[in-house]
């Protein structure tokens, strides 16, 4: 279990993490999720010992993390970078070995992955002739070759494309299902729902949301209703509690203030017996992060 | 930090260097110059209309028959009836001197714009000619002419205030000799290797692969296998002249430049050679963990020189005050520098080939250097520590600046 308790970091007296929690077990995923100067990467530095936390620690099963323990974590830095010259097995080599892999493993491991990720190209091609989608494969082979224990991916989607992201998803799912602990931050919240179990919310290194992910989202209540009836808009906003009208596809985007006030729009719309949709749910994390963090800007 | 990860950083460095063109290039460079100079001088030689020259001499039969028959003398020898003949060929240019007596006095008439005739080697031939023919009009036997002409032997001692040793000059130009080579060797060595690994860890900063070795290993290992690798790469380079030296040994034993080589190295002694080639190595050895330290500051490749240029100024003050010591045995500004680390490479084996050091100096100064080496890698290795992964958008000189605060404030490693 990978715990972390009451990190700080302050660079200065500028706060770039403050009083961060989180613990993290055995296949499960952890989101975290923020804006551009959350404090993501500044955390996982300190993870990662590059940087000294001011206060607060770092454990893995209760202890602090070993050199020997190093070598079972898996990190694919925010900004990526290969030997240009290498060729992609000796790139790929080389970092297996440096996380105690057997030489002899590495390369008939690479040739799976290589098979399996669809990389164009031999292992013996040197990494500036591959084009940037498989660049970006063979970087993930290197990060998670050696079957990591604990994960650490820093902004993984972030300038995939929809083939590469999908496959990066599929991995992590793969490496979860295996009992990896995995960490990964993302700038915005589409396509990490449904991948984690835990999300953190950074802003300005503050947490503002943090727990199972199911449990995050209905804890704001089901204040949203998603609406296709007849009912005007007028009559629908004279009911007390109705935040706000919002067009949605076919319907409308309702917002209450409480999600009590959903029976008397129920009884509004359903007053000749029938209604074509009507949907009453939690925000969706990307709403509740708009509005906690993003909104919580200014 | 674990030596098996070491090895493998060490082993990554060395491997991917010795591939470069770069390191090649500075194996072959000064077999290049020694073959470019070998070539120059091969069509000087064969470019010059090197005749032998013609030499008359005048009447003096006998005199003519013998330099004819002396072997180490290479003219041609003519018979001249008188001096006006010879005269007359000379400005004819049949002759390219002509040699005359008179009152047993010679004279060697030399054409400006004919073969020169050696001096040396007319007065050598002459000095025998005559001793022969004195000898054998003192009826003296082939052993006593012997004995009077064997030269007396000479063998010279210096007594100096540093004790006595034996080779005399010929050892003492010797280990200056060795010295100053050792000199340009060394500064040549410094240069290319410290900026060999200064693009090492630049690349890897700017490429931000730093990180991706940073999260398996720590940053003692990849400065130390860093530093190992390219250490290894040193000393491969090393051995590679050592070889070609022997190669050039066994299948061309009379090769011109080897044979001197040899004859300068026989003058030298061992207890001078290794404590110049420890000195040289440590020093080497304190370029690299200073230059690494320097280069963990570097944002970019383009910073790359800027922070090298330090390292080869430093080294080259050393290498040109080599220069200013003969003959100042005593100027105590020299003495002190020469057991100042970073200098004292070059300045203290010139000082101990020159007799001015002794070998106790030698060794004081190489403590110092040992010294040295250490503070600098642990402290250097906390500097490097702080420096590797941050990213300052600021200049360097103020990366170095802040990174001299940390040097001495303790930091976790
Ligand atoms: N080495 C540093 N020195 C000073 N400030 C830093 C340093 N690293 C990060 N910061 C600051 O800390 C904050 C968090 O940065 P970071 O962790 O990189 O954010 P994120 O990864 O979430 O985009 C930012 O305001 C950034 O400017
Ligand atoms: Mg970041």
């Amino acid at each position: 279990m990978i715990e972390l308790t009451h990190l700080n970091k302050q660079f200065g007296d500028k706060i770039a993490v403050q009083d961060m929690n989180m613990r993290l077990n055995p296949g499960e995923v952890m989101g975290l999720i923020g804006q551009n100067g959350a404090g993501k990467t500044t955390t996982f530095r300190m993870i990662l010992d590059f940087i000294e936390p001011t206060s607060g620690a770092v454990t893995w099963d209760g202890h602090a993390i070993t050199a020997t323990d190093k070598q079972r974590i898996g990190f694919l830095p925010e900004e990526r970078g290969l030997y240009q010259k290498l060729t992609i097995e000796e790139q790929v080599m080389y970092f297996a070995e440096l996380h105690g892999m057997k030489r002899s493993d590495a390369k008939s491991a690479l040739v799976d992955w290589m098979k399996r990720l669809d990389v164009v190209g031999k292992p013996s091609d040197k990494v500036q002739k591959l084009s940037k989608g498989n660049a970006q494969k063979v970087q993930l082979i290197a990060t998670v070759i050696f079957e990591p224990d604990f994960l650490i991916l820093d902004e993984p989607f972030t300038g995939l494309d929809p083939v590469n992201t999908e496959l990066m998803m599929q991995e992590i799912m793969r490496l979860k299902h295996e009992g990896a602990m995995i960490i990964f931050s993302s700038h915005n919240m589409s396509g990490v729902e449904k991948l984690s179990d835990q999300l953190t919310m950074l802003r300005h290194g503050e947490t503002v949301l943090h727990g199972d992910t199911n449990a995050i989202r209905e804890s704001f209540g089901r204040t949203e209703i998603y609406l296709e009836s007849p009912a005007t808009d007028a009559e629908l906003r004279e009911i007390a509690g109705v935040k706000s009208i919002t067009p949605q596809g076919p319907g409308r985007h309702l917002q209450l203030t409480d999600a009590a006030v959903g029976r008397e729009v129920f009884q509004l719309v359903a007053q000749d017996g029938y209604v074509p949709v009507f949907a009453q749910q939690p925000p969706t994390l990307d709403e509740i992060f708009r509005r906690e963090v993003q909104g919580g800007q200014a | 930090m674990t030596a098996k990860q070491l090895m493998l950083v060490a082993r990554q460095t060395y491997k991917t260097r010795i591939k470069s063109v770069g390191f090649w290039s500075l194996v072959l460079a000064p077999m290049l110059i020694l073959l470019v100079i070998a070539g120059i001088s091969f069509i000087i030689t064969a470019t010059q209309s090197h005749k032998t020259p013609v030499v008359g001499v005048v009447n003096e039969p006998a005199l003519a028959t013998y330099l004819k028959k002396d072997d180490a003398f290479d003219i041609k020898v003519k018979n001249v009836t008188d001096e006006k003949q010879a005269k007359r060929e000379l400005t004819k240019g049949k002759l390219d001197a002509y040699l005359a007596t008179a009152n047993q006095k010679y004279e060697l008439v030399n054409s400006a714009d004919g073969q020169s005739v050696s001096e040396t080697k007319m007065k050598a031939s002459l000095n025998t000619y005559t001793m022969l023919a004195k000898a054998s009009a003192m009826k003296l036997s082939p052993t006593e002419l012997q004995t009077l002409m064997t030269p007396p032997t000479l063998t010279t001692k210096v007594q100096s205030d540093k004790g006595e040793t034996r080779g005399g000059a010929a050892a003492d130009t010797a280990n200056y000799a060795l010295a100053s080579a050792l000199g340009i060797l060394i500064f040549v060595f410094l240069t290319s290797y410290v900026s060999m690994i200064a693009q090492e860890i630049a690349n890897e900063k700017s490429s931000r692969i730093m990180e991706i070795l940073l999260s398996a290993t720590s940053p003692a290992v990849q400065f130390f296998g860093k530093l190992t690798g390219i250490a290894l790469l040193a000393i491969t380079h090393a051995a590679l002249y050592v070889v070609a030296g022997l190669v050039v040994n066994v299948f061309a034993p009379h090769y011109k430049y080897l044979k001197m080589v040899k004859s300068l190295l026989a003058g030298v002694d061992m207890g001078f050679a290794i404590m110049s080639l420890l000195l040289a190595l440590v020093a080497i050895f304190m370029y690299m963990v200073l230059t690494a330290i320097l280069a963990a500051m570097v944002n970019d490749q383009s910073q790359v020189q800027q922070a090298v240029a330090p390292m080869t100024y430093v080294a080259m003050i050393g290498y040109v005050l080599t220069f200013t010591l003969s003959g100042q045995p005593h100027n105590t500004f020299l003495n002190v520098l020469s057991f100042v680390p970073f200098i004292s490479q070059t300045l203290m084996p010139a000082r101990l080939g020159l007799q001015y050091a002794t070998m106790g100096d030698a060794a004081i100064a190489l403590v110092l250097e040992l010294i040295v080496l250490i503070f600098l890698s642990r402290f250097g290795l906390r500097v490097y520590k702080r420096n590797v992964l941050t990213y300052s958008d600021g200049n360097i000189t103020k990366a170095a600046l802040s990174s001299l605060k940390g040097l001495f404030v303790k930091t976790k490693d």
